[in-house]
């Protein structure tokens, strides 16, 4: 999210804290670090030290339609801008509604989550266990999504990160495990608490990983379980669809450029995101109505495809997977 | 040293503030607006920050289609009354205010999955810097299947 005076930028719901002032984007960070050292410098009668540099701009993409929606004076003084990306129950229950299935064979192996031992293979790896923590929820797998759980919280632990799994919404999993409805209100649980601690930790960037390395789980078991099963329209236009979430990540990796972390780990997505983003859109006018107490948004955008499109990106998605994932 | 000491004291409580803040916004989201989404699944984000009059915050998401959706603006009560938000397709057409409407919830659907762009304005009540009224807002989406 984007502010006035401070703006801020939300992945995923994960949000990047920053400063905007005379036009350009600091990091709350780097200009506490600022302050803190010009005012010590001075109060010593020593010189100024020098300012933070300003940091990346928010993506093009999408504030620029923002921009010219609220007026660019509005803009200026916005203070948050949020890029939803979704957490990976959503996909997971759109790939069970659409007629998928539980594969065991196609999760990682939760007996690993220690061996992985670098801040970016923690960061792939807890996005992955979360996913198919959320996949195993899902699909009621309750026992395996226990596995997951713990899998999750060992890397998470190792990354600090504590609040999703703290001690009473573990206990709360383990009580209610055959409860589904119940599993998939702790999953979501986890996932805002997650969100929550590295927003207001200022980790952002590590949050854009995890949720990336999740979202690529995501396409992968998707796109599997479409190859194997019988044709399924359904589940093709929800691993289709998957360009618009591959057009918020391309954006969020552009505001995060001139971050080291996502300049080393962009890489890895690259080849998912860019493919995804090769696939054509229709575009029609949007309609609205009411139905039932609630609006129905017609028309507006549909992702074209292809067999071999869906081929590629089943083919690309198990490269992204396999090579996050190795150790 | 007399003016370190001053200085590093407002800075500490400044970082302490933002430190504080943040959290404020994430206990108040917890206790005040997450009940709005009963009957939904959290779709696990969190988007929480303190607005001050005449400043906004936009949403960017993706919404499938198949699934229904609650849209819930979640605001403090300094700021509540005069925050309003809209929800604007891929080319700007305004599809839904809640400037006049009775609450802030928008439960939808989308025929076919899009991003949807949603910004939330604080208006400035012409009050003066040290007393613009100010408030945490938390945008909270849940989802559930179609019927």
């Amino acid at each position: 999210m984007v502010t006035i005076g401070w703006k801020h930028i939300s992945i995923l719901s994960l949000q990047h804290l920053c400063l905007f002032q005379s036009g350009k984007i600091m990091r709350t960070s780097n200009l506490l670090l600022a302050i803190l050292a010009t005012a010590i410098l001075s109060a010593c009668g020593g010189e100024k030290a020098e300012t933070a540099a300003p940091k990346q701009a928010a993506s093009d993409i999408d504030t620029s339609m923002i921009k010219e929606e609220i007026g660019a004076e509005l803009y200026d003084r916005t203070k948050s801008m949020f890029y939803a990306m979704p957490t990976p129950l959503e996909l997971q229950s759109l790939i069970e509604q659409s007629g998928g299935f539980f594969r065991e064979d196609l999760l990682a192996d939760p007996q690993k989550s220690t061996d992985y031992q670098t801040k970016e293979q923690e960061a792939f790896a807890l996005g992955v266990f979360g996913t198919d923590m959320s996949y195993s929820t899902v699909f009621d797998q309750q026992q395996d999504a226990l596995l997951y759980m713990a899998a999750a919280q060992r890397v998470a632990k190792k990354m600090g990160i504590r609040d999703p799994f703290n001690a009473t919404l573990m206990e709360r999993a383990d009580k209610n495990q055959a409860n589904k409805d119940s599993m998939l209100l702790i999953v979501s649980e986890i996932y805002w608490e997650l969100n929550s601690q590295l927003q207001d930790e200022n980790r952002n960037q590590i949050g854009l990983i995890v949720l990336a390395a999740g979202w690529v789980e995501g396409v992968f078991l998707g796109s599997k379980i479409l190859e194997e099963g019988s044709p399924n329209p359904e589940m093709e236009r929800v691993i289709a669809d998957q360009r618009f979430i591959a057009s918020q990540l391309d954006a969020l990796f552009k505001d995060y450029a001139n971050d080291p972390f996502i300049a080393q780990t962009e890489s890895r997505f690259r080849p998912l995101v860019d493919r995804l983003l090769a696939l054509p859109v229709s575009e029609s006018p949007t309609t609205t109505r009411k139905e039932g107490g609630k609006t129905v948004i017609g028309g507006a955008t549909t992702v074209d495809y292809t067999q071999e499109d869906l081929a590629d990106i089943t083919r690309i998605a198990e490269e992204t997977r396999n090579n996050i994932m190795a150790l | 040293m007399r003016t370190i000491l001053p200085t590093l004291l407002l800075i500490v409580t400044t970082l302490g503030f933002s430190n504080q803040a943040d959290a404020q916004c994430k206990s108040f989201t917890k206790r005040m607006c997450l009940s709005e989404l009963e009957g939904y699944t959290n779709n696990g984000q969190y988007n929480g920050a303190v607005l001050f009059e005449g400043e906004a915050a936009s949403l960017v998401q993706t919404f499938y289609s198949g699934k229904n959706y609650r849209l819930y603006v979640c605001a403090h009560e300094a700021i509540s009354d005069s925050l309003y938000y809209e929800v604007r397709d891929y080319k700007k057409t305004l599809i839904h205010t809640s400037k006049g409407a009775e609450s802030n919830i928008f439960d939808f659907s989308v025929e076919s999955t899009q991003q949807l762009y949603l910004t939330i304005k604080v208006p400035d009540m012409g009050t003066g810097n040290e007393l613009k009224k100010n408030g945490c807002v938390s945008v909270l989406v849940g989802f559930k299947e179609e019927n």
